[in-house]
């Protein structure tokens, strides 16, 4: 059974649709991507299978409950963790009480203050700031910090909006190093990525959205191979 | 030098007031985003609720003070359930929200008029005077500045220590972001809405006590409430603190000022606005920002 499956979902704002019947599954331990130009609705997307924007049909089913019902709050407890592209922190809270706020609904003391600990290990350029507000935090280091929030959830499924914007590739590699870590513990992962060439590599499934809708799905590789694809989408030419 | 302590204390009274009845409009403003100026009937009504238990023979300031704080905290979780909340769902932005508070607030005003009494009504007992080392006290005022120390003191813990009060804070920086957290936007909301109304309406007891009771009790000190919470920089509790002592100081500091100058005492008012408009000019978004 997925992890987090999105059957035919058509989302949008006010009474705009942006997205339309978009199917969408990942499995437990597997990293999907969804690739897509500037605008496709791929933040949308995200958006709407956290029940952050209007949706107008297509159901949500996590570990194939239907929660597609639920308010925002209680799909973030049900397990699924989040990442936005923009304003990924609390900028008036310091690096610490954003990890807590992770946490916000976990009752274990002890376990939390571990997490914590293991994250701030993680990430040491946060542990160096961990007492300042998270808006004197550079864009890469508030990037670590949504990660790491979103983990502190203990989620079952984890959706990035761009997770490597903003970084450098030393800090790119780590951070796709620490997704593959995540991977392996059996979360699933729904990575949205500008950078399609990376996603597209470490994913194990893909989606290609335009204009709002899904024009092609398959394994990571298989998209990467696709002639049509990397010189419309990717930007890629044959012998890369 | 007996003077000068004076003009100190009368500050701290002052800014006593200002901090109680200024902590839920910066707090309530930090979540919802808009200026909830029914505030001034939710003073209004705690120096209604107060005088009703000051009057009974058994009654003490300290009873009267957790009773106004209960029923304000009430009035107002009961207004934001009934008015705020179905036009936040719908969206509404700050104009709309704002202008209903205001109508909200004339309802409560002239029920308040209409079903007890236009006349202004004076609380008994009246607090005797006396001397305590340079200045001239009533117990009232002690337990003023008692009161406004016990609320600057317990909420900088509530928002810094715990975890309702960390979410607080976090809604009021990242309102989606505490969504995708799992903190339930609604809960906090009416906890903050029960808490902060309820220091207002401690706040009406007070001034009432120490002035007089009428329906516009809280109507006439609104704006100068506004100038500390947006002095202090809207949303800002700490910034809130240091305004409301700012303008006490600046007002009470004033009105000798203006004595001595010959003027009318009545300007009294118009100080707090000048302190406003000059520390604006250097500090656009307050104190805090
Ligand atoms: N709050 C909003 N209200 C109305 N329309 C919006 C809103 N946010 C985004 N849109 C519109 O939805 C469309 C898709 O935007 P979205 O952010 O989902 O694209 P995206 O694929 O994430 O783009 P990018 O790669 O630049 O992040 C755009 O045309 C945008 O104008
Ligand atoms: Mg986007």
């Amino acid at each position: 059974m997925a992890v987090l499956e999105a059957q035919e979902v058509t989302a949008g704002y006010g009474d705009a649709v942006i997205v339309e019947r978009i199917s969408v599954k990942v499995e437990a331990g597997e990293i999907v991507a969804v690739v897509g130009p500037n605008g496709s609705g791929k933040s949308t997307f995200l958006k709407s299978l956290l029940g952050l924007v209007r949706r107008f049909c297509g159901r949500i089913l996590f570990e194939g409950r239907d929660i597609t019902a639920f308010p925002a709050w209680r799909i973030a407890r049900a397990g699924i963790g989040y990442v936005p592209q923009v304003n990924n922190v609390f900028p008036n809270l310091s690096v610490v009480e954003n990890l807590q706020m992770g946490a916000y609904f976990r009752q274990d003391k002890g376990g939390i203050q571990a997490d914590c600990s293991e994250i701030l290990e993680m990430f040491p350029e946060l542990k160096r700031r961990s007492r300042f507000r998270a808006e004197t935090l550079s864009g890469g280091e508030r990037q670590l910090l949504a990660i790491g929030r979103a983990l502190m959830g203990r989620p079952q499924v984890l959706l990035l909006d761009e997770p490597l914007a903003f970084l450098s590739p030393k800090t790119a590699a780590l951070i796709l190093r620490q997704l593959a870590a995540i991977k392996e513990r059996g979360i699933g992962l729904l990575l949205v990525e500008q950078k399609t060439f990376l996603a597209l590599e470490a994913a194990d499934y893909g989606y290609l959205l335009s204009e709002g809708r899904c024009l092609m799905e398959g394994r990571g590789s298989a998209l990467l191979a696709d002639a049509s694809l990397r010189e419309r989408f990717l930007g890629l030419r044959k012998e890369v | 030098m007996g003077e000068f302590a004076q003009i100190l204390l009368n500050a701290a009274i002052t800014g006593s007031i200002y901090l109680l009845a200024g902590t839920g409009l910066t707090l309530t403003y930090g979540l919802l985003r808009f200026p909830n100026f029914a505030y001034a009937e939710f003073i209004t009504f705690g120096g209604y609720i107060g005088y009703l238990l000051l009057q009974k023979p058994d009654g003490s300031l300290p009873l009267a003070v957790a009773a106004a704080f209960f029923a304000t905290g009430l009035l107002s979780l009961f207004s934001h359930l009934l008015c705020f909340r179905p036009l936040v769902n719908r969206r509404a932005s700050l104009i709309p929200l704002m202008v209903a508070s205001i109508g909200l607030g004339y309802i409560i005003r002239y029920s308040i008029g209409e079903m007890w009494s236009w006349a202004a009504l004076s609380y008994q007992p009246v607090w005797q005077a006396f001397d305590l080392g340079p200045v001239r006290v009533t117990a009232l005022w002690l337990y003023l500045i008692g009161a406004a120390l016990f609320t600057g003191i317990g909420l900088h813990l509530l928002l810094t220590r715990t975890k309702t009060g960390k979410a607080i804070r976090a809604i009021a920086g990242n309102p989606d972001l505490a969504l995708v957290s799992g903190i339930n936007r609604d809960r906090i909301t009416f906890f903050t809405c029960f808490l902060g109304a309820g220091f207002a309406g401690v706040a009406g007891v007070f001034r009432a006590a120490d002035t007089q009771l009428s329906p516009v009790l809280g109507w006439d000190i609104l704006l100068p409430i506004f100038a500390v919470v947006i002095l202090g920089g809207i949303g800002s509790f700490y910034g809130l603190i240091m305004a409301a002592f700012l303008l006490g100081l600046a007002e009470n500091f004033g009105v000798i000022l203006l004595q001595a100058v010959g003027l009318s005492t009545e300007y009294r008012m118009a100080i707090a606005f000048l302190v406003l408009i000059l520390v604006l000019i250097f500090r656009p978004k307050g104190l805090a920002g």
